[in-house]
């Protein structure tokens, strides 16, 4: 079947920024081999500010056994990601195929959300990110590392890893994940909700730590969370519950220590539970069963700029396979870090 | 919108139903919609190519509602959706159309579910988008950039 125009005029635009991205990565490039939620992930990196901002957070995934080949991605599941900085490597993107109206305020291009190529640039960041579907591909300029904000540091790459889990119907949910023997937790909810203090406090008992922020869920064909960044942030006020996870603080950001869990990571485990989390005003922590329904409105809502709205296939299928419970949180650190264990053992309330 | 009512949810809208919820997220503008019920009802049917009048049907049977204000809600529900930039209306259907999928009702005919009209209601901080400037500055390459004062 012959492609419509813009489908035309999208791919031709690909393969030309590909080939300054070849350009650019000719220059030097950091390599990494990722091994994510069962795929193949090969990242290369044009720019060594670039580098320094993308790499440490995925460090975990990293398997230089895990691409043959790294030329072309050989399961239908791996991806390709060339990145590079223009100011650095002195190698510009082509201009916007498009009119300049079509920059919409959410970053997304009008009539590049879905298709074959699918672009999105953010002004603010200057960086373009263009997913070339057929191909397995997704290419990314950035205008300049400085330009790029300290936050990216602890989910790098985070939109286009959405965007590949969505083409999948993954599931990548805003919301830490810890797991023990049986099993993992998800940990969600909106800003504020506990997300990341009830993942670094059950950390700090014992639980594997499967992110704080993003967690990546495949369908295998049950549920399994897949770690992807392997860095955590936590508030200073937090850090008097951290207990000896405290000392695993790297650096901070914009005034909260980012944490580096790597010798606690655990890679991937079978999803027991999905709890969104409320913070009480009691010491004890109540877990309370909600419908698929309820749970899949709440995740959507409290993850809708960090993934939800890409996946929302896979945030569906998420809480249609998977127990969920509202989490409210406690005063008392030893009784959320019991409940959490109970969700990972599969007991439910 | 045209004289049947149908209509077709447009590429850039990513949408999900779990039993008698809808969530749809418009991935250009990020506004995002819960719909439930019949609200819920008249989207599914909508998106499988229903007109207006099949819409009103199914309200009918599977609502305490009649048909007239059916009528009035389903054209009232996909005109708003035509509005708001979910949908486009498109031209009545070709003999080769598959039937729409109407959802099977779990209320036997004598025991019909509470009516809610449905409406079309966006979740967004419309503040912030509309505080956006349209894009004056370009860089060398052609790309756009913050304009002077506004990072």
């Amino acid at each position: 079947m012959t492609d419509s125009p813009h489908v035309s005029v999208a791919r031709r635009f690909c393969d030309d920024l590909a080939a300054r991205a070849d350009l650019a990565l000719a220059t030097g490039s950091v390599d990494r081999s990722l091994r994510l939620g069962g795929a193949v992930v090969d990242l290369r990196i044009a720019g060594d500010g670039l580098a320094d901002i993308l790499v440490p957070a995925l460090a975990h995934a990293h398997e230089p056994s895990a691409s043959s080949d790294s030329s072309a991605p050989s399961g239908d599941d791996d991806l390709d990601i060339w990145v590079w900085d223009r100011r650095a490597t002195g190698v510009e993107p082509p201009p916007p195929a498009w009119p300049l109206e079509d920059h919409l305020p959410s970053g997304a291009v009008r009539g590049f959300t879905d298709g074959p190529v699918r672009v999105t640039f953010d002004r603010w960041q200057r960086v373009l990110t263009v997913y070339d579907v057929e191909n397995r591909r997704v290419i990314v300029n950035a205008a300049d590392a400085d330009l790029v904000p300290g936050w990216v540091r602890r989910s790098p790459l985070r939109q286009v890893l959405t965007a590949w889990a969505a083409e999948r119907g993954w599931a990548m949910v805003h919301g830490g994940a810890v797991a023990t023997d049986d099993g993992a937790v998800l940990l969600a909810g909106p800003s504020g909700a506990g997300k990341s203090t009830t993942t670094l406090t059950a950390t700090a008992a014992g639980f594997g730590f499967m992110g704080d922020d993003a967690v990546l869920v495949t369908f295998d064909p049950t549920p399994v969370a897949h770690t992807v960044f392997g860095r955590a942030k936590l508030e200073p006020d937090a850090m008097v519950r951290a207990g000896e996870v405290g000392s695993l603080a790297v650096g901070t950001e914009d005034g909260a220590f980012v944490l580096d869990p790597a010798e606690r990571l655990v890679r991937r485990a079978p999803l027991r539970a999905v709890a969104l989390l409320g913070i009480g005003s009691s010491a004890a922590t109540v877990a309370t069963r909600i419908d698929a329904t309820d749970a899949f409105r709440r995740l959507v809502e409290g993850g809708l700029d960090e993934g939800a709205a890409a996946t929302l296939t896979g945030h569906r299928r998420l809480v249609a396979e998977v127990p969920c419970v509202a989490l409210t949180l406690g005063r008392d650190p030893s009784g959320v870090v019991e409940a959490v264990g109970r969700l990972a053992s599969g007991v439910l309330p | 919108m045209t004289t049947t009512g149908r209509i077709r949810i447009i590429d850039a809208v990513s949408h999900e139903r779990l039993d008698d919820e809808v969530i749809a997220i418009n991935l250009e503008t990020g506004s995002y919609f819960a719909f439930d019920g019949a609200a819920a009802d008249c989207w599914t049917l909508a998106d499988s190519g229903a007109d207006v009048d099949a819409i009103a049907d199914a309200l009918v049977s599977r609502y305490e509602v009649t048909p007239d204000a059916a009528a009035v809600d389903a054209r009232a529900f996909v005109t708003a959706l035509v509005e708001i930039g979910l949908a486009v209306g498109i031209d009545g259907s070709s003999p080769a159309d598959p039937p729409p999928v109407v959802p099977a009702t779990d209320a036997p005919t004598a025991a019909r579910l509470p009516y809610t009209a449905p409406v079309v209601e966006a979740y967004e901080d419309l503040e912030t988008l509309l505080l956006i400037d349209p894009i004056h500055e370009v860089d060398d390459a052609g790309w756009p950039m913050p304009a002077a004062g506004n990072d």
